[in-house]
């Protein structure tokens, strides 16, 4: 029995942040049924931050202004105050643009790497149910084995090769994360085969292709969009993990990984802003947006 | 339960038996696999492949290394590279790693028990601390207490190791000096059992605390579903103590599935080894990794990657057979 397999079976849930395979992963453990509607509110507050809080310093130059990337080594590692919010990193910049910038730049690699991995994944399900046989079984052996090795070992194999920018990223998050969507998309597509209207369809003489294209993706379609969506705050973690560890973004690019790789050698010194600052919007973004967009998974499926 | 015990312990045997089998089966073209994809991405190397693994700065021209990466890429393509690879390492020649300057065998040799250790210590520290918060949580199920408790632990869920590891470090280490802040011990002085222990705390804590959330919510939930079960309800109308209802009716049912969940956490835990190392310089197989993944250092990636691959699918076999050998209603073959 795999991962998978297990945590659909109702016997284990998966935890927010952890993106499940299939609806039935959506269990009440880590969020019981009276979930107040908090996390919509907190996470619509987090979104406002990253996009607003740039537009605000660049129009009137609050916080040191937008130019995140300028360095004053003066007023390097300030505590946090009414003029810097979050205090200022090593560099003298401004801690809270700087984790807005990051916040989106690091949301952006994972929404990106989650689409693509929900693309391929969607491409090799439906070829592997389409096609049946042999194909079928070998492309579910190759799954298994993807899926076998963790995705941070994988990750870190990729970044080795192909590091230092955001396609790193999402290389990586999409190479490690498209087993998932593919056995959701097979099982979906296998049982949607034998529905009377593509039956009807296939008797009528359209081919295999015109047959998956109007008549089955589309009835895929929004699990797939909800098993994506519930992959961002997971690929996240995977952005901050592989950057922390100098394999993801450059160091010069805002990303939350990049902030926490500089903090951890400002906060020998003391500085503990610098890690408390994206080290808890990660956190918080991760938990927010985990649980707004279960909720709304739930409340739309 | 006419089957008498003997029987049924010898089926269990055997029932572990096969999925020994079946695992070892399935390790030999997963290792293979994951140390192709190593040779085939160090062969895609956009740059050049022998400078990119000699270092960007040319600071690794040591003729023996030099002669030992030579050797490792020319090997014709990639595929005849990573079976030349897998001959040396099935004889016992793993390669010498550039950055370290030592022959990679050594290094896991000597790699291997620390990430061991402190991935065991960091499990049942992790156990010890969440069953406790588990039970007492769901003793009262609705009380202020037990809730700020789920909620904590599902802050800490979001939380990375690598994260909680530095705030352990920012309070323990650097803001109250009670204990050290990386490696095995003291510069230049010798290992010792108390040495190593106490380095050896705070990363054990990093790894445990980021295991306590999913065995404290999942031992939380399951403890709640078997408290309503039919066979508690029995046992507390025939009167028998609170303590010992939860200790021999609730527990035992409650726990066998975190045993199934657990072999699906090991990955995670293994290769999360990776970031606690890294954040307290600790000497163990994935911070070797990071290091030869930053330094490009081919032959000690390819051996590291094959041994916590190796590490994962003897933690996962481990728990499917205790989970065989626990839960008579699992059979070998579901796993």
């Amino acid at each position: 029995m795999t991962s998978e397999q297990r945590m659909t079976a109702g016997l284990v849930a998966a935890p927010p942040w952890r993106a499940p395979a299939t609806m039935a992963g959506l269990s009440s453990v880590t969020h019981p049924p009276r979930t107040p509607r908090w996390p919509y509110a907190a996470g619509a507050v987090i979104i406002l931050y990253a996009l607003a809080v740039p537009i605000v310093a660049s129009a009137t130059g609050w916080w040191g202004g937008a130019d995140t990337g300028a360095v004053d080594y003066v007023a390097g590692v300030t505590a946090p105050s009414w003029a810097h919010p979050f205090g200022t990193d090593v560099a003298g910049r401004d801690l809270f643009v700087r984790c807005a910038r990051a916040l989106q730049v690091s949301l952006l690699a994972a929404a990106v790497g989650a689409a693509v991995a929900a693309l391929l994944g969607t491409a090799l399900g439906a070829a592997s149910a389409m096609l049946g046989g042999r194909a079928d079984r070998i492309l579910m052996r190759g799954v298994d084995g993807v899926a076998a090795v963790p995705h941070l070992l994988l990750g870190i194999i990729i970044a080795t090769v192909y590091r230092g920018s955001l396609w790193t990223v999402v290389l990586v998050v999409a190479l490690t994360h498209w087993t998932g969507t593919t056995r959701l998309v097979r099982g979906e597509v296998l049982s949607l085969r034998e529905r009377a209207w593509v039956r009807a369809a296939t008797s009528q003489g359209y081919t295999r292709r015109q047959v998956l294209r109007h008549h089955v993706l589309p009835h895929v379609g929004a699990q797939v969009g909800v098993a994506t969506a519930l992959l961002v705050p997971h690929a996240v973690w995977h952005e901050t993990t592989l950057t922390f560890l100098g394999l993801g973004m450059p160091p010069h690019q805002a990303s939350l990984g990049s902030l926490i790789e500089l903090a951890q050698q400002s906060v020998v010194s003391g500085a503990w802003w610098t890690l408390a600052a994206p080290a808890g919007l990660l956190v918080a973004a991760t938990v927010c947006l985990g649980a707004a967009l279960h909720r709304g998974a739930r409340h739309a499926v | 339960m006419t089957v008498p015990s003997a029987a049924r312990s010898s089926s269990r045997a055997h029932a572990v038996r096969r999925v020994v089998l079946r695992r070892a089966l399935w390790a030999v073209p997963l290792l293979l696999g994951v140390s192709a994809l190593v040779f085939l991405l160090a062969s895609l190397t956009p740059a050049d492949g022998t400078s990119g693994f000699l270092g960007a700065r040319g600071e690794f021209t040591n003729t023996q290394t030099r002669a030992a990466v030579g050797e490792l890429l020319d090997q014709g393509n990639w595929w005849q590279a990573c079976l030349a690879w897998w001959q040396g390492a099935l004889t016992g020649d793993w390669g010498t790693s550039t950055i370290l300057r030592a022959p990679v065998a050594d290094t896991l040799a000597a790699r291997i028990p620390w990430t061991a250790l402190v991935m065991t210590a960091g499990l049942l520290l992790g156990a010890l601390l969440a069953v406790p918060l588990a039970v007492a949580a769901a003793r009262r199920p609705e009380s202020l207490a037990a809730r700020v408790l789920t909620g904590v632990a599902w802050a800490l869920s979001a939380a990375p190791a690598y994260i909680v590891g530095l705030g352990l470090l920012l309070v323990f280490a650097l803001g109250l000096g009670w204990l050290p802040a990386g490696g095995l011990a003291p510069p230049g002085e010798p290992l010792t059992v108390a040495t190593v222990a106490s380095h050896a705390l705070l990363p054990a804590l990093a790894v445990a605390l980021s295991q306590v959330p999913w065995i404290a919510l999942h031992l939380h939930a399951a403890l709640i579903g078997a408290r309503s079960s039919d066979a508690v309800l029995a046992a507390r109308l025939r009167g028998l103590p609170p303590r010992t209802v939860t200790s021999r009716h609730v527990l035992p049912v409650a726990v066998v599935p975190l045993l199934a969940l657990l072999g699906t956490r090991l990955p995670e835990l293994v290769v999360g080894a990776a970031l606690v190392e890294t954040v307290f310089s600790w000497p163990g197989l994935g911070q070797a990794m990071v290091d030869a993944a930053v330094g490009r250092d081919l032959a000690l990636l390819a051996g590291t990657t094959v041994c916590l691959t190796v590490l994962v699918l003897l933690g996962n076999l481990l728990a499917d057979a205790a989970l065989v050998l626990v839960d008579p209603r699992v059979r070998a073959d579901d796993l």
